[in-house]
């Protein structure tokens, strides 16, 4: 994943021992490591223990995506001296369809994705992943939900009929 | 952040074998994305959903207090039998820069029901239902449009209540920690010459009963063509005599408000504002003053907006939590809705209202309220 030799070169290593090198630049997306290269700027190797090596491959993807998509625009504001508004909403237009393709895993990658984002501190990521989490689930019924993400039903039959007796228009059929 | 079993290998073997634990802080993130519907449904998920619930309300765009649009009522000639009659409607307009906020929120059309607003209070509606076959026989509602259901009835005249003439206003006040309270205060009057409003009785519906009425002291009156207003847990109406009578519902007991000066205006208002009592006055040149109650002890106004303009003889209404105040033509030539900033007095054309409405009649500024 190297890219130019005059770039600050990290390497960051996940769960399973697994290293990734990529520019300071799209590291510095995580805030997390950012503020890690704040406190010692020598490091160039950062253990991240929390994140397997298939979602951190994601994550990179994602943040190279993001800061390439940032640069370009930079580089044409930089070229005609103004951005053009058409080209600048075609720009997101694209970006945003990609974060919708980026968007299509199953729901325990979806999870390990926020997971790792919220671990990393990748505020975009976490916000599309969390967004996307939600209108995934939004259809579905409580047991539904205990069994996509094994909660255990630890409320007594009492207190449940309870709750849906608070709201029980919540739990009609029509959406 | 606590430790997550998080085991790739094995879910890539068999996805439905796998376990994730999902940490509060991001159950949290979810329920607050979630709309209003599976927000409550997914509340007997756990104990522990149903308790990061009751923090992901306040962070719900859904349940913030945000002002979607207006009840008001128009008036349609209808025929029946060559027989002419006019038939009030509610109707409602959202703001269009809600709308895309939070959209098809309201969605009931209240148009198969002979019904009139007579009180809005924190996203619920008090309403008044007329047969047209008895015109006499009235009904009353409490109706949330939110959530599209009627939450009481009960049949007008009361056994308990004499038959007065009366009018009402409705006290909701909800806490998420506490049980929620709902009171309509009904005020009671006879006529001599005029009628004189000079008594009130309140239904709570926690009990589901009348509280014996109550008389105002010597020559306390309620003007009955002015608006209830609610703030802090007091319902507040205009007396005759230009002063405020706030009633607290729960304890059944009353007191008065001076107002803040003793100008001559031609209108005077109550409204709520960011929790706090309003007081609006407009003078004959059209000056309005709109005057704030800091602390209902010292009985302390303080003046926060003055501002002139042709434009305020008409009907208004303030934002229950901006700073602005929605204007409605009083003619029916060009019925587009205004609202007014009142930091800078910038005027805004909002949304078009229908060509009937009555806007002689009060208008109410809605915010949805679930549970």
């Amino acid at each position: 994943m190297a890219r130019s030799s005059t770039e600050n070169m990290i390497t960051l290593m996940s769960s399973d021992g697994e290293e990734f090198m990529v520019t300071e630049k799209v590291a510095r997306e995580c805030t997390t490591i950012r503020n890690m290269l704040e406190d010692d700027c020598v490091i160039t190797n950062i253990p991240l223990p929390n994140v397997t090596s298939d979602i951190l491959s994601m994550v990179i993807e994602y943040c190279m995506e993001h800061v390439a998509a940032a640069e370009k625009a930079a580089a044409e504001t930089a070229e005609k001296g103004s951005s053009s508004a058409p080209a600048a909403a075609k720009a997101n237009k694209d970006l945003e369809e990609w974060d919708k393709a980026f968007m299509n895993v199953d729901v325990y990658t979806l999870c390990d994705l926020i997971l790792a984002a919220n671990y990393l501190n990748v505020s975009g990521l976490l916000d599309l992943t969390i967004q996307t989490a939600a209108n995934l689930i939004k259809g579905k019924s409580p047991e539904q939900i205990r069994k996509t993400f094994h909660i255990q039903n630890d409320l007594s039959l009492e207190e449940e009929e309870k709750i849906r007796s608070q709201t029980p228009w919540a739990f009609e059929k029509s959406e | 952040m606590a430790p997550v079993s998080v085991r790739r290998s094995e879910r890539l073997k068999g996805k439905a074998q796998s376990a994730v634990t999902l940490p509060d802080d991001v159950v949290i993130e979810i329920l607050s994305w979630l709309p209003p519907k599976p927000f409550f449904r997914f509340k007997c998920v756990s104990k522990s959903w149903c308790a990061l619930s009751s923090v992901a309300y306040y962070h719900n765009k859904h349940f913030q207090p945000t002002a979607h649009g207006l009840f008001y009522h128009t008036n349609e000639r209808r025929e029946v039998n060559n027989f002419y009659y006019y038939a009030i409607h509610i109707s409602f307009v959202n703001f269009p820069a809600e709308a895309d906020k939070v959209s098809n929120t309201f969605r009931v059309s209240l148009d198969n029901f002979k019904l009139r607003v007579v009180d809005c209070c924190n996203g619920l509606l008090l309403v008044e239902g007329r047969d047209f076959d008895s015109p006499h026989a009235t009904e009353m509602y409490v109706y949330n449009p939110a959530i599209q259901n009627i939450l009481t009835v009960w049949s007008l005249p009361p056994k308990r209540l004499p038959r007065f003439y009366e009018v009402f206003s409705l006290a909701f006040e909800f806490d998420p920690c506490v049980q929620s309270q709902i009171h309509v205060v009904c005020f009671m009057g006879w006529c001599k010459q005029e009628v004189e409003y000079n008594s009130f009785s309140i239904f709570s519906f926690k009990t589901g009963k009348w509280k014996s009425a109550k008389k105002l002291g010597h020559g306390v009156r309620i003007i009955k063509s002015a608006k209830g207003i609610f703030v802090n847990g007091m319902v507040h109406r205009l007396t005759t005599r230009k002063e405020i009578l706030s009633i607290d519902p729960n304890r059944g007991s009353y007191q008065r408000i001076q107002p803040p000066h003793s100008h001559p205006a031609s209108r005077l208002n109550i409204e709520q504002c960011q929790g706090l009592l309003n007081f609006l006055t407009l003078d004959n040149n059209f000056e309005l003053s709109i005057w704030v109650l800091e602390s209902i002890d010292s009985q302390e106004w303080v003046l926060k907006h003055r501002l002139s303009g042709k434009i305020f003889d008409h009907n208004f209404v303030m934002h229950p939590w901006k700073n602005i105040l929605f204007v409605a033509p009083v003619t029916t030539d060009h019925n587009r809705l205004i609202s007014v900033d009142l930091n800078t007095g910038k005027e805004e054309k909002l949304c078009l209202l229908s060509p009937t409405a009555d806007m002689s009649d009060y208008i109410w500024v809605y915010m949805p309220y679930y549970k």
